[in-house]
């Protein structure tokens, strides 16, 4: 074969170098031609996509699942027809968007697709550019659905969202509010936090409620990156702009363009580059490395980090002026030891979703386990607890997660007393060296106290039903005088 | 003998990438004995169901290699089975089956593999 032509070469590496929005979307392609099969796994692998092929229906089907964007399937096909296949998908696997390939000869059956669910047609040969443009949208049409279904349960409290980390508690609540409220202002907004407590699904959730929600959402995690690239990744550069530059390429803040660019462990951004942030701030312009034509971007940012800002400021570790200009809205969120009230609804609620991607019954937890948990003091945050219960229901077999399924790392300093948000001054005592049943009634007791023995009261801060505090207490021989409650 | 491939549309397809090129003539190579039997097959038979199953493959195979000839041909053959009339399959078919072999040595030429030579 004769040499590749370097200037076709530049050409479909810088056309295909602006799609990133297919970067690592999950698509299925299923024809028994294999010639187009490969075509498609080429051209959108060179978009970024992941791609899983199969020669025919049945085995086809057997690649879907949910983490499937899009399902590109060919109309006739020996054995299972697109039209079955595309029966299959919208009965279990709804939210697949399906793409149908098809000849030119069978549009009308193509068009029939259509009506029964199917997302788009293309005929063959396809046109590279355009399947790109219908898998994009098919794509931006599944993460719709799918974000919108959790914003939806999010906003439509007080029900519990499966697929997020939250509880039915008033602190939840408030924050819910405040993140529907913000969501509307177009603002620079700060979330801190510790690692793990879901600061990107926030600033996920700030993004999809709002109204650039139809834009990108685009995230950069300035601690992840080198530090002689974080202006490149964040800003684009120019052809031969450094070595290495060996094409153009467009940086996330106009990737993000019209969206939202989210800038995550903000406190880690070299100080170096944090003037060229602030001028981005203020002139909402950029420049590429290497360049300097100027390109206005119309972003909404917000920024998350697990330090305390104010205090690098203050050290002069981060840039005051920065700060102030990142600091205009603020949220909190909460390490897991101080929603020890809402450890248990939040793990059901996490246990509920894995059992439900691993398409299993889902697992009840046992009251020790949840006594278990909250012995923890979860130095990881949601992100740690939903590792142990991935792990603690991948390896039981019941229908019950037991203290002895979750394997918590316990250093001795960690198996202290948590600090109750109940309570004012946590107890001085350590759990060590007690039962599981003394602990458990030891809760009881203290919650009941703090609760001033309001037995329902107890129960909702226990994370338990009232039915069952009255169980416990009898079992565990506890019994604390009623207090008769003023109006 | 006019070139059934255009070349300008299958590079165009191909983002300029010769390697797709490549990888899609050998998988198409090792497709044609065996499409070319069920072709001949179901002409011998006089079968239009099997007629519009193998002219429809070959037909969007085909449309990828940008070779309207063979397409047309090919689309001759589907509506004579999907009409259920087969005889005049026969010559069609012949014309078919010699442009395949055709088709594989333009391919052999654009991508420099010897695709057209015939396997035992």
């Amino acid at each position: 074969m004769s040499g590749p032509d370097q200037q076709s070469e530049n050409a479909v590496e810088q056309s295909t170098a602006a799609r990133t929005p297919l970067q690592g979307v999950h698509v299925v392609a299923i024809d028994d031609d294999p010639v187009a099969l490969r075509a498609l796994e080429t051209h959108l692998s060179r978009r970024g996509c992941i791609v899983q092929t199969s020669g025919n229906g049945s085995d086809g089907l057997e690649l879907i699942d949910d983490s499937v964007a899009v399902a590109l399937i060919d109309m006739r096909m020996p054995g299972l027809s697109g039209l079955d296949c595309l029966r299959y998908i919208k009965q279990y696997h709804s939210s697949v968007k399906v793409i149908i390939v098809t000849g030119s000869s069978d549009v009308g059956v193509a068009v029939e697709a259509m009506k029964k669910g199917a997302f788009q047609y293309v005929c063959k040969p396809f046109i590279p550019e355009s399947l790109s443009i219908q898998v994009e949208k098919a794509y931006e049409a599944w993460k719709a659905g799918n974000e919108n279904s959790g914003l939806r349960d999010v906003l439509s409290m007080p029900g519990v969202p499966d697929d997020l980390m939250f509880a039915k508690s008033d602190p939840d609540n408030e924050l819910l509010a405040a993140v529907a409220r913000i969501s509307q202002l177009d603002s620079t907004v700060l979330i801190g936090g510790e690692s793990g407590t879901g600061k990107t699904t926030i600033a996920r959730m700030i993004h999809q409620s709002g109204p650039r929600s139809a834009g990108s959402f685009i995230a950069i995690n300035c601690a992840s990156l080198p530090r002689d690239l974080i202006e490149s990744e964040l800003f684009g550069h120019a052809r031969g702009a450094f070595t290495g530059a060996i094409n153009e390429r467009i940086g996330k803040a106009e990737l993000a363009d019209g969206g939202t660019l989210f800038l995550d462990e903000i406190g880690d951004l070299p100080i170096e580059l944090q003037p060229k942030l602030l001028t981005f701030i203020q002139d909402r312009c950029i420049h590429r490395v290497g360049c300097n034509i100027t390109r206005p971007v119309d972003v909404r940012l917000v920024v998350a980090t697990h330090r305390d800002l104010a205090a690098m400021a203050g050290k002069n570790q981060f840039r005051q002026d920065l700060y102030y200009r990142l600091n205009v809205l603020s949220l909190y969120l909460p390490p897991l030891r101080e929603r020890s009230s809402d450890l248990s609804s939040i793990a059901r609620s996490i246990i509920k979703s894995i059992c439900r991607r691993q398409k299993r019954q889902t697992l009840r937890l046992s009251d020790d386990a949840i006594v278990h948990l909250r012995s923890y003091q979860w130095p990881g945050n949601i992100r740690e607890l939903e590792n142990v219960l991935e792990r603690a229901i991948a390896f039981t077999d019941g229908d019950e997660l037991l203290p002895e399924d979750l394997d918590l790392k316990l250093p001795p300093a960690a198996v202290s007393v948590r600090e109750s948000d109940t309570t004012e001054t946590p107890p001085a005592y350590s759990l060590a060296g007690m039962t599981l049943q003394e602990i458990e009634a030891q809760a009881i007791l203290e919650t009941l106290e703090a609760s001033q023995g309001n037995k329902a009261r107890t129960a909702r801060m226990l994370g338990i039903s009232e039915k069952s505090i009255y169980n416990k207490m009898k079992r565990l021989g506890i019994s604390y005088p009623p207090i008769r409650q003023e109006h | 003998m006019n070139p059934l491939i255009d070349q300008k549309q299958l590079m165009r397809f191909a983002e300029s990438d010769r390697d797709l090129i490549s990888e899609m003539a050998v998988i198409f190579k090792r497709s044609v004995p065996g499409n070319k039997a069920r072709l001949q097959h179901s002409v011998a038979e006089a079968d239009p169901v099997k007629l519009l199953e193998i002219s429809h493959q070959l037909k969007g195979q085909l449309s990828y290699f940008f070779c309207a000839p063979l397409v047309s041909l090919a689309g001759e053959l589907e509506e004579m089975g999907m009409r259920g009339t087969v005889e005049d399959a026969q010559q069609v078919s012949e014309r078919l089956i010699s442009g395949l072999d055709q088709l594989l040595h333009e391919l052999s030429e654009i991508t420099g593999l010897q695709l057209d030579i015939e396997e035992e």
